[in-house]
């Protein structure tokens, strides 16, 4: 057997024995791929319970809260007499938002005068504070084009050219991938990319193999011994990559529309990369336990650069240069464009050079650990 | 390791002195308590700094080129969230802008535009956004949503006065019901004060965690240590008092000097009661100190109670119901959340500092917290006596051996 060989079964085996290494890279994958994602899995807030301070009483106050009602993302759940009350409702999270009709709504608006209604969300939550009061506008937008177009056929214009005159160029918006807004499908496929590499690199780190003499294990080769603990890594996590990526989507329902090919082709140097820089950070923190905390505690900055849930264009350049040092920013960016947006491999071959690239760069520090701990034997 | 002096009365001072010299000679205990979750958190203000994303890069497909169009153009890149930064010639070109990652949404604005509107056809200019990165697709289908119209009514209010309709009817018959919103709090909808005052407990209790689990674990690898620290201590409870106290402080000012950061100096608004945030502060850091010396006096050693650690408090997040509510979960989600101190301490936070609630909103979720905090303090002395239970009948049975 080559040495490659004797070292990937040795690397392999000891994954399995180590309980420490087991629990993370084998016992904390399965265990995170069934419990992350269980506080996203209605995926949406589907109507958003709103409480309806209605002053002016009228068919048409009364018409436009059916029409709020009618909508997809907003629900009247109550209704108040006045202010405070809905304040109440509010507070004691009972409701998310508040729609004010003030008196003479109706009368405003039968008199061709503009009549404004009050909306006050939740600013808390930023994407349902955009559901709510994107439903609470369409309402209003359809019966306000209704009404005026009333008024120009009343008027005398006909009705074709009325609707021309109240609405003369209309939009219409239309979201290209993950169309029911879901958070399981916006959070989780990124979401799950950050926990192998999370895992990865504490299993790793656990192992403690990186800060042993290939000696210790009966060999001499250096390169040998280390690319066959990567070949154990890559070969074990491959199969929890194809977990993550292709079973658990489907599992939940996720959108999937990427070749599967073309996520292994950029998994692979994700992959790679975890494994070296797992190694190189194994040599260079202090102890076992510090490897495990700084892991968990970077999980979630580490989330929040990869520009998935904040713009990337909105951080600051200096920080967005330093997170391309960190593989899961262009693997969570590139895997899910593939995945979730059918985005083939030459739309992500920025990501996939990068990952290349920090294979080569951990690879090359990975290897200089080891021969500087062979060195440091001879002298 | 020295010994205090025989005449000193057994007692949690005697813990606390022998804690802070440990922690005197263990500069990790203080770079993991203090310097380490600080830099953390100036980090993500730094990230965040920028406040709401702006200027998000967007492609247009103008098939029209004419006045009106180009008006259109302009109103969308006039927008603080949108900016035209690529001109395509077909949509597959605009499709592909998106799948690279290089923009977040494609306008297209169909040929004779003008020609259409001025004819009375209602041409349909259509938005394409990218729903996945669901926070710029968000912000920039209702960005463009805005200006579209906005350049409608400009457009109808033309039409309109060109028929001898007044300005202002003409006005309103374009937009009716104005819509005059606001969110309750926030303001200025600035996400960044929600997300930081909600991540820096989400991070901290990792660390509260990790660090007991740690200090205790220390003590658990060696039998003799659990021993010298009960003698010390004059009985199980002041000993444990003793030997989380500086912890309990330690942490306490690191979430206060990152609450100062963010209510001073990034002027998050504060509009709550103070003595209420801080006493939940509190009860959030002593609940996450038992929970790590739980782990670690059940866990077979350190890497293991390390590792239960970070099972429990590292998808955290997810469950407190700050990013999604906890009301839209399913009852998996709920009850998990509901067994996790942190939810409840979250809760009071963002009601006590952003939401500015009244006072007998956050009671319920301080009465949970108290109630955690105490069966957890149940448990732990339980464990400590059966642990001790444990050591006592191994030492008879050695006695008996030798005898």
């Amino acid at each position: 057997m080559t040495p490659l060989l004797r070292a990937f079964r040795t690397e392999f085996w000891r994954i399995w024995t180590d309980p420490g290494a087991a629990s993370t890279m084998v016992l904390a994958v399965l265990i995170y791929a069934v419990f992350y994602p269980q506080p996203y899995l209605n995926e949406a807030v589907r109507r958003v319970p709103v409480i309806v301070v209605d002053q002016d009483n009228s068919a048409t106050s009364r018409e436009l809260i059916r029409r709020i009602d009618a909508t997809d993302g907003a629900a009247v759940a109550a209704s108040a007499t006045d202010m405070q009350a809905a304040r109440d409702a509010f507070f004691a999270r009972k409701v998310s938002a508040i729609v004010v009709v003030p008196v003479d709504f109706e009368r405003d608006l039968m008199a061709g005068r503009q009549s404004p209604i009050a909306a006050y969300g939740d600013g808390g939550y930023f994407l349902i504070y955009r559901q709510v009061i994107g439903a609470i506008r369409a309402a209003a937008g359809s019966l306000g084009t209704d009404i005026a177009s009333n008024r120009l056929v009343a008027a005398g214009a006909d009705p074709a050219s009325a609707r021309a005159l109240a609405d003369p160029m209309p939009a219409t918006l239309i979201p290209l991938f993950n169309p029911q807004g879901g958070y399981a499908s916006y959070v989780v496929p990124a979401a799950f990319v950050l926990i192998l590499q999370q895992t990865l690199l504490m299993g790793i780190g656990i192992l403690g193999t990186a800060t042993r003499k290939p000696s210790e294990d009966g060999e001499d080769d250096e390169i040998a011994c280390l690319f066959g603990k990567v070949l154990a890594y890559v070969a074990l996590y491959g199969v929890w990559f194809y977990l993550y990526l292709v079973i658990m989507p489907y599992w939940y329902h996720l959108p999937r529309l990427g070749s599967a090919v073309d996520l292994v082709l950029l998994g692979l140097p994700f992959l790679l990369a975890t494994s070296f820089l797992g190694l190189t950070l194994a040599n260079l923190l202090p102890s076992r336990e510090s490897v495990v905390l700084m892991l968990v505690v970077l999980g979630l900055p580490l989330f929040f650069l990869s520009g998935i849930s904040w713009p990337y264009e909105s951080q600051p350049e200096n920080i967005r240069l330093a997170s391309q040092f960190i593989p899961s920013t262009s693997a969570m960016r590139g895997l899910v464009r593939i995945g979730q947006m059918g985005a083939s491999l030459a739309d992500v071959r920025q990501e996939w050079i990068v990952l290349w690239a920090l294979t080569g760069l951990y690879g090359a520090t990975a290897l200089i650990g080891q021969w500087r701990r062979k060195s440091a034997v001879q002298f | 390791m020295s010994i205090p002096s025989r005449r000193a009365r057994p007692g949690f001072l005697l813990v606390l002195q022998r804690e802070l010299r440990w922690i005197r000679r263990r500069p990790a205990l203080t770079f993991m308590t203090l310097v380490f979750p600080l830099s953390l958190f100036g980090f993500l203000a730094a990230v965040f700094y920028a406040g709401l994303p702006a200027d998000l890069p967007v492609a247009v497909l103008d098939k029209d080129r004419s006045t009106l169009s180009r008006q259109v153009i302009r109103m969308i890149d006039a927008t603080l969230d949108a900016s035209v930064a690529y001109r395509v010639e077909d949509l597959t070109a605009g499709r592909e802008l998106i799948l690279q990652g290089k923009v977040y949404a494609v306008v297209m604005i169909p040929a004779n535009l003008e020609r259409d509107v001025a004819a009375g056809r209602r041409p349909d200019i259509v938005v394409f956004y990218n729903n996945q990165f669901m926070t710029a697709g968000s912000i920039l289908s209702r960005a463009i949503g805005d200006a579209l119209a906005n350049a409608a009514a400009g457009a109808g209010i033309s039409a309109q006065t060109k028929r001898g309709e007044p300005f202002q009817s003409a006005q309103a018959s374009l937009t009716p019901i104005p819509i005059q919103q606001s969110p309750l709090f926030n303001p200025s909808l600035n996400y960044v004060y929600f997300l930081l005052a909600a991540l820096i407990p989400a991070i901290l209790q990792i660390f509260i965690c990790a660090a007991s689990a740690y200090s205790i674990g220390l003590e658990r690898s060696s039998i003799a240590n659990m021993r010298v620290l009960t003698r010390l201590g004059g009985g199980i409870a002041p000993a444990m008092f003793g030997k989380l106290l500086p912890y309990t402080l330690a942490f306490s000012a690191t979430l206060w000097i990152a609450d100062a950061m963010l209510f001073g100096y990034l002027g998050t608004p504060f509009r709550g009661d103070w003595r209420l945030l801080a006493v939940s502060g509190i009860l959030f850091v002593v609940a996450y100190q038992l929970i790590g010396s739980l782990f670690s006096l059940v866990g077979r050693d350190l890497v293991q109670a390390l590792g239960f650690a970070g099972i429990y408090t590292a998808p955290s997040f997810g469950f407190i119901g700050v990013s999604f509510p906890r009301s839209a979960m399913p009852p998996f989600a709920q009850v998990w959340g509901a067994l996790l101190p942190v939810t409840w301490y979250m809760q009071i936070r963002i009601d006590q500092t952003l939401r500015g609630a009244p006072i007998a909103e956050s009671l319920r979720p301080l009465g949970y917290l108290a109630l955690t905090v105490a069966i957890l303090t149940i448990l732990a002395v339980l464990r400590l006596l059966q642990l001790r239970r444990a050591r006592l009948r191994a030492a008879g049975s050695i006695k008996e051996a030798t005898a």
